[in-house]
């Protein structure tokens, strides 16, 4: 069978394209954060929310799935899955792992979507975030800044006066004028647990509130899984929203937004 | 056997149209590995929002919100969102720079403050992520906003 040339023309001109790998390759970009350690290394993946940890001296890799809610150990000749219920196991909304010959550990939360890493030789600790359906994160310089919705200029917000903290109130007074010690006129806002901190309920003309309002939060009393506010000393809980995911943050002041801590 | 030969040719042709966008894109990784990317699909839409589309359909790269303004005959458009959409996933990729130059007049426009010119109904762009990859490129817009 003899091939026509303008087949065989058409065949060579498309060939590039279908020897091309699968669409463009950007894994630095598009994954989740990892560390390596000299013994072992950890990989979390933002997308799916599942962490591993392998550890290459006890020769065990341990995974964290988070659909499954289960952690699964894996041994060069066994494998054990771990359920909430049962043994091995960090909790129910994480898993974990240390490596004793680094001192390096990786520990996943399913609650916050973070996967936490520490490094014994650096001393330090990464974060990774989940935040790929929240469009007002930016990232820079190792952290998320997350745009206030309503775009103020700088001190925008306080009809471009600054605005200064007074130290003898609670939060500098940035959730209102409460007299440190004197909480007459306010509610206080309890925690549901102990181990969670009190607060108190934000005044409405108060900077917070202005705050808060800006980027649609409603304060709550502070607990797990929620969107937590640092100022000064200060802390205010608030249900997160589609603008802000649950974490920790801190105020920038004069543009009033929230940076994650 | 002829008619069979013009079909199965004209059904390459289909498969083919990608292959005739003339976009190339240029990633390199942090580890400074590269990988070029022939016959990108360049897409433009009314709010300065261009598409990358690899050649296989695969993975779209896509610039949106950015501060567009006009340069002469040229639209500088830099900041803005970057998101990477590959088998029904969006990720948001944060950047450190992004500036994309559109050409969308019929002639040749040159860069002021530079030899760099730019084809018409063409764009030229550079990025650079968060985590270090960069990505360059440049070809003929595939489709443009209606003027």
């Amino acid at each position: 069978m003899r091939v026509s040339p303008a087949i065989l023309a058409v065949a060579i001109a498309i060939a590039p394209s279908a020897a091309l790998a699968r669409g463009f390759a950007m894994p630095n970009d598009v994954s989740g954060g990892a560390v390596n350690g000299r013994n072992g290394a950890g990989a979390y993946n933002r997308n799916t929310g599942n962490a591993a940890v392998y550890n290459k001296n006890t020769g065990t890799a341990t995974t964290y799935n988070r659909n499954a809610n289960t952690a699964t150990q894996y041994h060069s000749n066994t494998t054990s899955t771990y359920h909430p219920s049962g043994g091995g196991y960090n909790g129910p909304n994480s898993a974990g792992a240390y490596n004793r010959n680094t001192g390096n550990a990786a520990v996943y939360n399913k609650n916050t979507g973070t996967a936490t890493t520490y490094n014994r030789s650096t001393n330090t600790a990464t974060q990774y975030h989940n935040y790929s359906g929240y469009s007002n994160y930016r990232y820079s310089g190792g952290r998320y800044y997350v745009t206030n919705p309503r775009g103020y200029s700088t001190w925008g917000w306080h009809g471009g006066v600054v605005w200064a903290p007074t130290a003898t109130y609670w939060g500098g007074g940035f959730w209102g004028a409460f007299a440190a010690g004197a909480l007459v006129g306010t509610a206080i806002i309890r925690a549901s647990t102990p181990s969670y901190p009190t607060s108190y309920a934000v005044v409405q003309s108060s900077p917070g509130f202005t705050l808060l309002n800006s980027y649609g939060l409603r304060q709550v009393p502070c607990g797990p899984n929620l969107v937590v506010i640092n100022y000064s000393g200060s802390v205010i809980c608030a249900a997160p929203n589609g603008t802000v995911a649950p974490g920790n943050y801190s105020v920038n002041l004069s543009t009033l937004t929230i940076v994650s801590m | 056997m002829r008619l069979f030969g013009l079909m199965l040719a004209a059904c390459m042709l289909a498969v083919a149209a990608p292959a005739f966008a003339t976009g190339t894109v240029r990633i390199q990784q942090r580890d400074g590995s590269v990988k070029t990317y022939p016959s990108v699909i360049l897409k433009l839409d009314g709010s300065w929002s261009l598409a990358l589309t690899s050649a296989d359909k695969v993975s779209t790269v896509v610039l949106s919100g950015g501060n567009c303004t006009p340069a002469g005959d040229i639209v500088r458009c830099s900041g803005g969102r970057l998101s990477f959409h590959q088998d029904g996933r969006n990720h948001a990729v944060p950047f450190k720079t992004a500036t994309f130059y559109f050409n969308l007049t019929d002639r040749q426009q040159p860069l002021s403050s530079s030899a760099t010119k730019i084809a018409p109904n063409s764009v030229s762009f550079a990025v650079t992520t968060a985590k270090g990859t960069s990505l360059t490129g440049s070809g003929k817009l595939d489709q443009e906003p209606a003027r």
